[in-house]
């Protein structure tokens, strides 16, 4: 037991508070009596502590060089790092034990890691049952039988029309749903929560099976027609995939679609983020606007539309394009992906303006930052004008929170063009932008805008710090 | 303050004011020296994994783009740790704004994050547990004190927090840490 009054305890707290000790001092504290055994243990800790980071263990150091691999994106520009923050698993230590002797599924590397020791059973049954789609669903259920430790909460977020959860006829919104469950829509459609973070939809005439609610490997099995499924940001090591017609797309990204198309092959869309699609041995990531179509035994053909082409994209969620444009006072975005989502899920024609800007406000609440851009872009791409010209500050801020400079300098540009209340943040906004591109001569120049306009601005210390730096 | 020592230090760097930017090797390399330290440091400064490892990322992409703003003076080490404790700090701040938004609006159990934090098998086990016992602030203080060796004056002008709240974190952290030991039966 260490004496508070200690000499040895005085100087100890004197050092941990950061006051400066002599040399004598700091020798004593270093050398307490050899009975003091608690205060030999602290300075152990304290001495292991500070040498802490110097070191990393081999698994740890494995495990850096993969979070290296997927930061730095070999082969693609020399500049190269591009950030996958979703649906990345970590794999268990190499000396965690098997728990299951079944033979273990062709899963992609990272993925049969973590899910080798709890999932491999069902994925086994689900790969092989998704072959026999054309039998009935309870039969779908009983195969897709639940994996162990399932604990993600899975409840039927919407729906309208026709819709069978399981066997009930006369579903009910917020009704959960256990693991194994089915959900079949006839004319309807239907959107399931799951985990808080993964929104899976389906239009009319589908139906999948929850192969696995185990929130480090969710699963959806797609038995018929398509379902839909929207992400926002979850935690590293959990991954989420769409399986149908023994395709596996795993989710990296936010917004994808898997449809089957026949006994043997599924079209896998992405919307937004990137896709990892596995049938067998092949296996390919799909970009955003991109398409794959995978038949049995032969390679996956990948299409992609051009930036521009809507109309294309569109009909991979199985939407026409109006034959005229929808006028913005219309409130109705139906060239907008994250319409069609909303349109399964709450069976409407479209968002107004109001319901939009709650939704992207409520994303970036959530922090779900990609998925608020892309609302904001709508937003101010289908109704300009005042109404919505301060959203550009806000999306030239979240353009800069995603490391996309030169599209904050786009929004923040928009807004200073027109004026308005917020031309200080706008500017501001603007010298941040310039400062990451490396415009030095152009940062400068806006820094000198700012300050001559608000010399009293609540940015203006520290601009004119950065001006004193930039001379 | 003591001047942190790093092993390293006669080492050829290998990233910094001589790298050239598209050198994809001499990036690599550069990063293969430092991500360890920098994910620990995120780990240390941040409860949730995920976040932790998105302000990892964060860093390390500050430290490839801006190498021109390392000081002549500082190690890579030393540079690294500046980068990588200004982003986990913020990102420990908008950890802190979210879960108060989220308690305030949140359905309990239907939180779209917050899972376990990810563990790793670390060399010296004992050291991240006992760290991961302290609150938020105490930690931040502990770390930047103790592990990145920053003295008190630099952690209050790092946090924008009083030197004496410093200090009583620093004094209350290793109270608690005490406690720690004595329920672990002095194992750490």
């Amino acid at each position: 037991m260490i004496r508070p009054s200690s000499a040895w305890e005085r100087l100890q707290r004197r050092w941990i508070a950061g006051d400066p000790l002599d040399e004598r001092e700091e020798r004593e504290r270093l050398e307490p009596d050899p009975d003091e055994l608690e205060a030999h243990r602290e300075l152990q800790f304290y001495e292991r502590a500070r040498t802490f980071l110097d070191g990393a263990s081999d698994a740890e150091k494995r495990d850096d060089a993969r979070f290296l691999d997927r930061l730095l994106q070999q082969g693609s520009s020399a500049r190269g790092p591009v950030l996958r923050l979703v649906g990345e698993v970590r794999p268990a230590p190499a000396s965690e034990p098997k728990q299951d002797p079944l033979p273990k599924p062709r899963f992609r590397r990272g993925v049969a890691w973590l899910a080798a020791a709890t999932a491999a059973a069902a994925a086994v049954t689900l790969v092989a049952g998704l072959e026999w789609r054309a039998q009935p669903l309870p039969n779908d259920a009983k195969r897709f039988g639940p994996s162990p430790n399932a604990v993600a909460v899975c409840d039927l977020a919407s729906f309208s029309g026709v819709v069978n959860v399981g066997s009930t006829l006369q579903p009910s919104v917020g009704q959960r749903l256990a693991e194994g469950a089915s959900v079949t829509t006839a004319a309807g459609s239907a959107c399931l929560s799951i985990g808080g973070s993964v929104r899976v939809c389906l239009p009319s005439d589908s139906a999948i099976v929850l192969s696995s609610l185990n929130p480090k490997d969710l699963r959806v099995g797609v038995t018929r027609g398509r379902s839909i499924a929207s992400l926002s940001k979850r935690a590293a090591g959990s991954a989420f995939s769409l399986m149908g017609n023994d395709v596996v797309a795993t989710a990296h990204g936010t917004i994808f679609t898997l449809e089957l198309r026949d006994a043997r092959s599924a079209d896998v869309a992405v919307l937004d983020g990137s896709v990892e699609v596995r049938q067998g041995r092949a296996q390919a990531l799909i970009q955003s606007g991109s398409r794959a179509r995978v038949e049995g035994g032969s390679p996956f053909s990948v299409l992609r539309s051009s930036d521009g082409d809507r109309t294309e994209r569109l009909s991979w969620l199985g939407i026409a394009e109006p034959t005229a444009p929808a006028p913005a006072q219309a409130g109705t975005d139906l060239r907008s992906p994250e319409t069609a989502l909303r349109r399964h899920e709450g069976g409407s024609e479209g968002v107004s303006r109001d319901g939009l800007l709650a939704a992207a406000r409520a994303q970036a609440k959530l922090g779900n930052h990609q998925a608020a851009r892309a609302l904001y872009r709508q937003i101010v791409t289908l109704y300009p004008g005042p109404g919505t010209a301060g959203l550009q500050v806000v999306l030239g801020n979240l353009e800069m929170q995603l490391g996309s400079p030169k599209r904050a300098l786009t929004a923040f540009e928009a807004y200073l063009a027109a004026g308005g209340p917020l031309e200080p943040e706008a500017l501001h906004g603007k010298v941040r932008a310039l400062r990451a591109l490396g415009r030095k001569g152009d940062e400068r120049a806006t820094i000198r805008n700012y300050l001559e306009r608000y010399p009293e601005g609540f940015q203006a210390p520290a601009l004119k710090k950065r001006l004193a730096d930039l001379k | 303050m003591a001047a942190p020592m790093h092993p390293s230090l006669s080492e050829p760097e290998a990233l910094g004011a001589d790298a050239t930017p598209n050198d994809f090797r001499t990036q690599r390399a550069g990063l293969e020296r430092l991500t360890s330290r920098v994910r620990r440091i995120a780990r240390l400064l941040l409860q949730d994994g995920a976040d932790a490892d998105d302000a990892a990322q964060v860093a390390l992409l500050k430290i490839l783009d801006f190498p021109n703003l390392r000081q002549p003076s500082e190690t890579l080490e030393e540079w690294a740790d500046r980068i990588t404790v200004g982003v986990a700090l913020q990102y420990s701040k908008r950890e802190r704004r979210r879960r108060n938004l989220l308690h305030r609006w949140l359905v309990p159990g239907r939180m779209p994050w917050g899972q376990d934090t990810q563990s790793y098998p670390l060399e010296g086990p004992g050291v991240e547990e006992a760290i991961r016992s302290l609150s938020p602030p105490q930690r931040e203080a502990f770390v930047l004190r103790h592990m990145l060796e920053y003295s008190v004056p630099e952690i209050a002008e790092l946090t924008q927090t009083p030197a004496g709240t410093i200090k009583n974190r620093l004094l209350s952290a290793r109270k608690a840490l005490r406690r720690v030991f004595k329920t672990s039966g002095g194992q750490r």
